[in-house]
């Protein structure tokens, strides 16, 4: 509009002012309220001549051979044939939080692979052990890009065990879970009922998602759903990654009894815990064993400490709740006068006090001043469950003690029978947990499983996978390992 | 000889009052606020179409990918409707830069029909070509207004959020 209106509006000049005119065009390019008309989409090439890799493979699985060729390269050059992949997983801060997921983009070899006389690649390749989703495969020479495809991993599951008595531990493996929001959870139910999660997210797309055969004797349907919020979408065909796959296993519950114990949890994975801080020239300050229930008798040993000195040991902790509104605080408190031999040695035997479960400190101080401080980690236990067994409506009560406080493990998510009943947190107990219900469903043995969940995350977190049961939690859980804990209950007539 | 030192004097002068309206001046007299530039992406499938403008990132060769872009200006969170907007896409080692079209006035598409007004919309239609390899594709975006200011975009949720060429 401004071009029309100065050329319209100039009849008045001479001749001179025209090339002045063409001047300023020249130099100041006018904005049109019109867009450009048209589009250019013809490509630039960043290189030379980047090619079209030529993948053929069967299904597009973990472990699928892949074979890769193109031509027009330079005759005996190596090939560095990459994968376009992710780091990262599962974000633990300071300890506490659960800060969600977080990935970044890398690469890893495939392989080298030469070219042959003629100029072709021709160059096969296993589909790493990683997440599902689309990769990037990129063949470089000498640090360039030669030739680029890519392809989509898809996700597999195997349910290693069909069939047994109630209770039976069940497995289901998968591998190729994705990393990308709407490809990373996937959800088991049990005869339409949703038993928990299942992730791999920590785990480049592998876990075993664990759960046991529930009653009565007879086949039970499993079907895997996607579900990225940790529930089961269930008209996934309609969903916008209906591409993904749901697959259906039947389950055969025979009679007679499993052999794993009324109550029992599954073997604890050891605790990461920082590595003993020592304030004491060459001093050396260790526990053992680490890690155990509360009650768990346990050596401190020391060297190097001030010689004939009593010193202070202090017990840390946490207080508090999340929901009451006060808050949580660290809280320490003095457990022992520790005296040190003439030759600067200390051994102590402790015993572990009742506390919340997962990481304290146990520090040494000369009045105020630290000395030295080591670790021990607290694991969940099962107290009792009580009764064992009754008629339908029995009061049922499971005692826990070591519970966490943590956001990612506080609490246990349970299920009765294969079917989320509700969750239990620990913290504001210091980690003693009292469930009661009621024994429900027909005459016959019954389960109760305590699995390992996600009690909250930041508010930028989009996936909200809280207080579900994580199933592949003896493999992905964020931060500490904790167990699954499992019961049974008999219903009498 | 004097008519044509007046003419010449009279064309500086009304060349110089040019000037002071020009863009490349009017840069000192530029808004407060920043030139402000984000996206998004869509399917733009062709009618009838149900899932026409469903927001998506995965692709398939031969389906248009549809780049949405907003110049807004920072200071009256008002459109800027002098923005220039360029897609830069980049994949397969070849790099496409795609000029967007603003879509506040009436505009025709590639088969001569009149589209839809979208008030301070621009649009970027690229098909997949059907040698696209497979992979995802890192895109940004760019915009320069008549104030001379500029804007950087591309998508803020990290690699997942690019778009991805499937099989």
């Amino acid at each position: 509009m401004r071009q029309k209106f100065l050329l319209s509006s100039s009849p008045r000049f001479g001749a001179a002012a025209l090339p002045i005119l063409a001047l300023y065009f020249c130099l100041c390019p006018a904005f049109p309220a019109t867009p450009p008309g048209s589009l250019s989409q013809a490509p630039t090439p960043d290189t030379a001549s980047v090619q079209k890799l030529e993948l053929t493979y069967d299904r597009p699985v973990v472990g699928a051979k892949v074979r890769a060729t193109v031509g027009g390269l330079p005759a005996g050059k190596t090939v560095d044939l990459k994968w376009g992949t992710v780091s990262g997983g599962w974000v633990i801060q300071d300890y506490y939080y659960f800060r969600g997921r977080k990935y970044s983009a890398t690469t890893q070899s495939l392989g080298k692979f030469l070219v042959d006389a003629t100029g072709r690649l021709d160059a096969t390749f296993a589909i790493p052990e990683d997440y599902g989703g689309v990769h990037d495969i990129i063949a470089t020479i000498d640090g360039k890009v030669v030739a680029q495809n890519g392809v989509e991993v898809t996700q597999s599951f195997e349910l290693t065990t069909l069939s047994g008595p109630i209770g039976t531990p069940i497995e289901l493996h998968v591998k190729g879970l994705g990393w990308r929001t709407m490809e990373n959870t996937w959800v088991v139910d049990w005869d339409n009922r949703g038993v928990g999660f299942v992730t791999a997210a920590g785990t480049r797309g592998s876990a075993v998602a664990r759960f046991r055969a529930a009653g009565p004797v007879g086949d039970h349907f499993v079907k895997i759903y996607t579900g990225w919020q940790g529930q089961s979408y269930l008209n996934f065909q309609q969903a916008p990654n209906a591409y993904l796959p749901r697959p259906d296993f039947t389950f055969r519950t025979t009679s007679g009894r499993s052999p794993t114990p009324d109550a029992y949890a599954d073997e604890y994975q050891p605790y990461r815990l920082p590595e003993p801080e020592i304030q004491v020239a060459n001093g050396k300050l260790s526990l053992n064993p680490t890690q155990g229930p509360v009650g768990t008798h346990i050596m401190l040993r020391g060297d190097g400490f001030p010689a004939k000195s009593t010193l202070d040991l202090f017990w840390q902790t946490y207080v508090g709740s999340r929901v009451s509104g006060n808050g949580f605080e660290p809280e320490e408190k003095l457990i022992a006068k520790v005296k040190v031999d003439n030759d600067g040695t200390i051994e102590l035997p402790l015993t572990i006090p009742e506390d919340l479960g997962g990481e304290h400190g146990l520090e040494l101080r000369d009045h105020e001043k630290p000395l030295g401080r080591a670790y021990y980690a607290i694991e969940t236990t099962i107290v009792s469950m009580e009764p064992l067994s009754g008629p339908a409506g029995t009061p049922v009560t499971i005692h826990l003690k070591g519970v966490g406080w943590t956001e990612y493990d506080n609490l246990y998510a349970a299920t009765y029978d294969n079917a989320y009943m509700g969750y239990a947190c620990g913290f504001n107990t210091q980690g003693d947990v009292i469930i009661t219900f009621k024994a429900a469903g027909e005459p016959g043995t019954h389960l109760i499983d305590l699995f390992p969940g996600i009690y909250q995350g930041p508010p930028t977190e989009n996936q909200l996978l809280y207080r579900m049961p994580q199933l592949t939690y003896a493999d992905d859980h964020p931060g500490n390992k904790i167990p699954a804990l499992h019961f049974k209950f008999e219903v009498t007539p | 000889m004097r008519t044509s030192t007046t003419v010449v004097l009279a064309a500086l002068a009304i060349f110089m009052g040019l000037l002071a309206t020009s863009p490349a001046t009017a840069q000192s007299t530029a808004p407060a606020g920043k030139l402000v530039l984000f996206a998004d992406l869509a399917w733009f499938a062709p009618a009838p179409e149900h899932e026409a403008c469903t927001v998506k990132n995965r692709f398939k060769k031969g389906e248009n990918v549809g780049f949405r872009l907003y110049a807004v200006d920072g200071g009256t969170n008002k459109p800027e409707e002098s923005a220039k907007i360029m897609v830069h896409l980049s994949f397969g080692g070849k790099t496409y830069d795609l000029p967007a079209l603003f879509r506040g006035i009436p505009q025709k598409n590639d088969r001569g029909n009149t589209m839809p007004v979208h008030a301070g919309m621009w649009t970027v239609k690229w098909k997949v070509p059907d040698d696209a390899p497979t992979g995802t594709v890192h895109y940004s975006a760019t915009a320069s207004d008549k104030y001379g200011r500029t804007a950087d975009w591309m998508p803020q949720g990290g690699e997942e959020s690019f778009l991805t060429i499937v099989p």
